[in-house]
């Protein structure tokens, strides 16, 4: 029986507890999450960067086939996600080298990379070997600090480039999207299972005793590695024991993980997603299922996905052909419609995680940026790259398109993609004087994406 | 009347040398001159073998393949890739596996820590490596049977003997698996296979294991000769990919091995012993059509790998200087080869040789041939073809990598291609968009006239003269290379391994692979000692590699004053 009426002692209990607790975020009601006072934008929680490489059929650096009304964007309209949809139009990516390696790189940094050569001493500063920059998605993790930091999915690693331009570069570059500091890029988990293993603590066919071994022996060889590394590290350069301290904070970051797998919510699990498809699409939308409920229970804030890096062989998509291939279509207009195709796995594949974060009740503070290195692969265009912000709420112009004055072909008038990370960097609560560096820094202007 | 002849002499010897130059460009050395300018080059036949390259970097990560055929020597099982493909790639440089030092990242020590279970499970049902066994309380303590395994496993996995400390630690680690193990209810036995599986695993774990790491200098050294033990280590690494066998692990112990004979009697062992792995990883990386078999290679495809193979294989074992690589003169085929390069004669699905001077060389290689062909999917023959060939051929085998191009330029490409004439022959059409501007020229004009000279050959290497099957495109495959003319892939191959920019290429990549030594123009100086000729003749690969073995610089770490 609920009282009609609530008695003064009843309302002083009110009082106490409201004063006594701190504000719950995840008891806020939705409503005043997405909508704060005086205009501010609402806080955000969760992050997912999504990448193609290669980009899309935009002849010209023109809007061509990234859009709604049948375009690229239609499979997100047919499942409802129109509205949940900002299109933002002018942006060019990171171009200081070829854009397959910087623009990929980059793409969440707004850093340039940098050749491996010895001789590069201009860029030491970032330490032994590849370098990048650290990026978005990993700001938002240090702000969340969940049980296990965050996952990078992706169809394949890229391991050779042979046409002799890659001699000072390495495949990193390619094949990470996410950089947790300026020289580690977290790695693709480029198998579901292992993904599901990573976050939710192994196969079905372990038992919760075995498991827990498992967990205590990893646990165990970790700590031996501290400890012969300890003795290592000693014969070491300063150089040397750099590089290897900065991959030391990563058998950390294993162990926090481990760590938290041990004591994980039983009551927050999954299992294994079984989907039917082709491969492509079975593994892209067991990422999803995977990736969603790691959100919901707060065991990661923030994950990206790349769904091809645009260069090389694609193992399941053989009726298309190589991606890169099509990508430099060349006008011919049977190449054109397999480059239009190959888009539309990917958005289609996107409305799926949208429609499982709609589910979930997440999309509401969480917010999905999809992109790509350049718009047509034809051209390796860098102005007017394919660029959405996917989410829900009253603050961000969901479900419009943002164009800026001028030419948007022309790179010279784009935008930077720095300034949109500087915004969407107020969302989730980061401290940020500037994002990126050189020619991509962040240059104060508005992405205008609030409303 | 002594200072008139010293005067005399002093005139005589600038005379004698112009005259000596003017022979030697009359004897058509002319263009060694470029050369010479570029990487200030004194003498082909330059004997210095002192040149010591200052060292780069002190770690490095072992490849995924070295890891691979480490833990098998270690464990005794033959595991094959397999094994890490989950895990990522190798950074490159100049096409050679894991150079430069690559941070790892939480998945990748996720990676490793599952590949270091696997390998330990193996590991305590191995013979080899459980040289003893217990039985009872007393036994499964550290001093006996527990201590010998870990030392001898853990000699073997660091390629010299463990520290103290480094000791140390592996016993408390045994130590507390053990315990943990008894807590669980396991006996005596288990627990210490328990202990034993979890120092393997802490082992494969261990930088000292998956690095290869050389102690650099202090801040008051300049240079350091290597221990026996860090030189056994290079040495087995560069030839064998792993870690260092019995034979090499006596020679460091005795510290024999810094010796330069025993260097080299070890280097010419370990090539024998190694020969087929050698050859198979070293010109699968050189060439790059390791990359052939990754995925579901074709049947054709693992047919160029093998033909591949053989060929290198019997240059290297013969100690065939460097140019016959490109011009062999013979090659090996099995009847789907032989039906696919059109050549005649009774096969079967064995390979067996054959003489002919069009197919076998670097280039006219089914294997370099796929890798870098271009299928015709619309009514002309592609542009890219010629192009992805040309640049290869210029990085690979010049050392002359040509930069991607810039996104701005490439718009104006597609402007520029968008307006050739389809219909005109390949050739011209490279021509017509070379003429389009001196951008256009700066770049294409090294890789156009190079690559057109592979024509005749199709994306998958077959023989062609006709674009067309009703024959009326005809292949031309004429081209142009530092000035000089050639037609066709066999006149192409022959000028391409009489260039000097060829041999210093060669040497500059050995440099790559042995040391870890990443371009530079600190680096000529090596460069032109180790490719000087010997008895008029240019190195082997195998003379190239064993000169550097033998040099200062494999053995010695030096930094600049």
């Amino acid at each position: 029986m609920s009282p009609k009426y609530f008695t003064r002692r009843q309302a002083l209990k009110a009082l106490a507890l409201t004063i006594g607790l701190p504000l719950l975020e995840s008891v806020t009601p939705l409503g005043l999450l997405s909508k704060t006072a005086f205009g501010a934008p609402a806080r955000r929680k969760r992050f997912i960067g999504c990448f193609f490489g290669s980009g899309c059929y935009m002849p010209n650096n023109q809007n061509g086939d990234w859009g709604f009304n049948g375009g690229a964007l239609s499979p997100l309209e047919a499942a409802g996600h129109r509205n949940n949809t900002l299109i933002l139009r002018g942006y060019r990516s990171i171009d200081n080298y070829d854009p397959h390696w910087s623009s990929t790189a980059g793409f969440l940094s707004c850093n340039e990379i940098q050749p491996l050569s010895a001789d590069n001493v201009a860029f030491a500063s970032r330490g032994v070997g590849v370098g990048c920059g650290k990026t978005f998605d990993q700001y938002v993790a240090d702000a969340r600090n969940t049980s296990q930091r965050s996952i990078s999915v992706a169809w394949e690693d890229q391991n050779f480039h042979d046409s002799g331009q890659a001699r000072e570069f390495g495949m990193t570059y390619v094949n990470a999207l996410s950089w947790r500091t300026d020289n580690i890029a977290n790695g693709n988990v480029i198998d579901p299972m292992a993904a599901f293993s990573r976050l939710f603590a192994g196969s079905t066919n372990q038992s919760a005793v075995e498991l827990q071994q498992k967990i205590r022996r990893q646990l165990s060889v970790l700590d031996g590695y501290k400890k012969q590394y300890g003795s290592f590290a000693k014969i070491l350069s300063a150089a040397d024991q750099r590089a290897l301290g900065d991959s030391l904070d990563s058998f950390r970051e294993m162990e926090r993980n481990l760590t938290a797998l041990e004591t994980a919510d039983t009551s927050c699990q999954l299992n294994y997603p079984n989907i039917d498809g082709s491969l492509y699409d079975r593994n892209f939308k067991a990422y999803n299922r995977i990736i969603v409920r790691a959100l919901q229970c707060d065991t990661i804030a923030t994950a990206t996905i790349m769904f091809h890096n645009g260069i090389g062989d694609n193992r399941a998509l053989d009726n298309l052909g190589s991606l890169h291939g099509c990508a430099h279509h060349f006008n011919d207009p049977g190449t054109i419609e397999r480059t239009k195709a190959y888009t539309r796995i990917y958005t289609s594949i996107l409305a799926d995680l949208v429609t499982q974060l709609k589910n979930a009740g997440l999309l509401s503070d969480t917010l999905i940026l999809v992109g790509s290195n350049m718009s047509d692969g034809n051209l390796h265009g860098n102005a007017n790259i394919p660029l959405i912000l996917l989410g829900e709420g009253n603050d961000i112009k969901f479900g419009q398109e943002i164009t800026p004055p001028g030419d948007i072909t022309n790179a010279s008038n784009n935008r930077q993609l720095a300034d949109l990370y500087m915004d969407l960097s107020k969302v989730y609560g980061l401290n940020l004087n500037s994002f990126g560096e050189q020619n991509s820094k962040s240059t104060g202007a508005s992405s205008e994406i609030f409303t | 009347m002594n200072t008139p002849r010293l005067r005399d002499l002093r005139l005589l010897l600038p005379a004698i040398s112009i005259s000596a130059l003017a022979f030697l460009s009359s004897c058509g050395f002319l263009s060694f001159g470029s050369v010479k300018q570029k990487y200030g080059i004194s003498s082909n036949e330059q004997s210095n073998n002192n040149v010591m390259l200052t060292t780069a970097s002190g770690i490095k990560l072992l490849s995924n393949q070295e890891y691979v055929w480490s833990v098998s020597d270690l464990v005794g099982k033959s595991y094959d890739l397999s094994l890490v493909s989950g895990w990522g790639g190798n950074t490159q440089y100049s096409g050679f596996d894991a150079l430069i030092w690559t941070n790892l990242d939480s998945k990748a020590v996720s990676d490793r820590l599952a590949t270091a279970e696997t390998v330990a499970n193996d590991a305590i049902n191995s013979s080899q490596v459980m040289s003893c066994g217990v039985s009872n309380a007393g036994e499964k303590a550290w001093g006996g049977c527990p201590s010998r395994i870990v030392t001898a496993f853990v000699e073997k996995a660091f390629r010299r003997p463990a520290s103290a400390e480094e000791l140390s630690n592996f016993r408390s680690q045994y130590e507390a698996a053990v315990n943990r193990a008894r807590t669980s209810g396991a006996g005596d036995s288990d627990q210490f296979r328990e202990g034993i599986r979890e120092v393997v695993a802490t082992t494969l774990m261990s930088p000292q294991f998956f690095t290869r790491t050389l102690p650099m200098l202090t801040a008051d050294e300049y240079t350091r000769k290597l221990t026996a033990y860090e030189v056994a280590e290079r040495l087995s690494y560069l030839i064998a990919g792993t870690l260092p066998d019995n034979e090499l692990m006596a020679s460091a112990k005795s510290g024999a091995i810094t010796q330069p004979k025993e260097i080299l009697a070890q280097a010419r062992r370990l090539f024998d012993k190694y020969h087929d792995r050698f050859v198979a990883h070293f010109f699968g990386q050189f060439v790059g059509y390791k990359k052939l078999l990754i995925g579901n290679p074709t049947d054709l495809h693992r047919d160029f790998v093998t033909e591949s193979n053989l060929v290198f294989s019997e240059l290297f074992k013969n100690d065939r200087p460097i140019e016959d690589y490109l011009t062999p003169g013979f090659t090996f085929v099995n009847n789907r080869l032989a039906s696919h390069y059109g050549i005649s004669g009774g096969f079967d699905a064995n390979f067996s040789r054959v003489e002919t001077p069009i197919r076998g060389g670097m280039l006219t290689q089914g294997s370099f041939l796929a890798m870098t062909g271009v299928p015709i999917l619309s009514n002309h023959p592609p542009m890219g073809q010629p192009i992805k060939r040309g640049i290869w051929v210029q990085a690979r085998l010049l050392c002359n990598p040509i930069q991607p191009t810039p996104s701005d330029l490439l718009q104006e490409i597609g402007i520029v291609a968008g307006n050739i004439p389809a219909d005109l022959p390949l050739h011209e059409r490279l021509a017509v968009h070379r003429s389009n501007s001196a951008r256009c020229e700066n770049c294409h004009r090294y890789m156009d006239p190079v690559g057109l000279g592979l024509e005749s050959f199709g994306p998958e290497g077959q023989s062609r003269s006709f674009y067309d099957a009703g024959q009326t495109k005809p292949v031309v495959d004429r081209g142009e290379l530092l000035g000089k003319n050639f037609e066709g892939p066999t006149a192409m191959s022959a000028l391409v391994a009489e260039l000097p920019e060829f041999k210093h290429c060669v040497g500059e990549r050995i440099m790559n692979y042995t040391l870890g030594q990443t371009t530079s123009t600190r680096t000529n100086s090596f460069v032109n000692s180790l490719i000087r000729n010997k008895n008029g003749q240019s190195p082997s690969f195998k003379e190239l590699i064993l000169r550097v073995v033998t040099s200062q610089s494999f053995q010695t770490l030096t930094r600049e004053k």
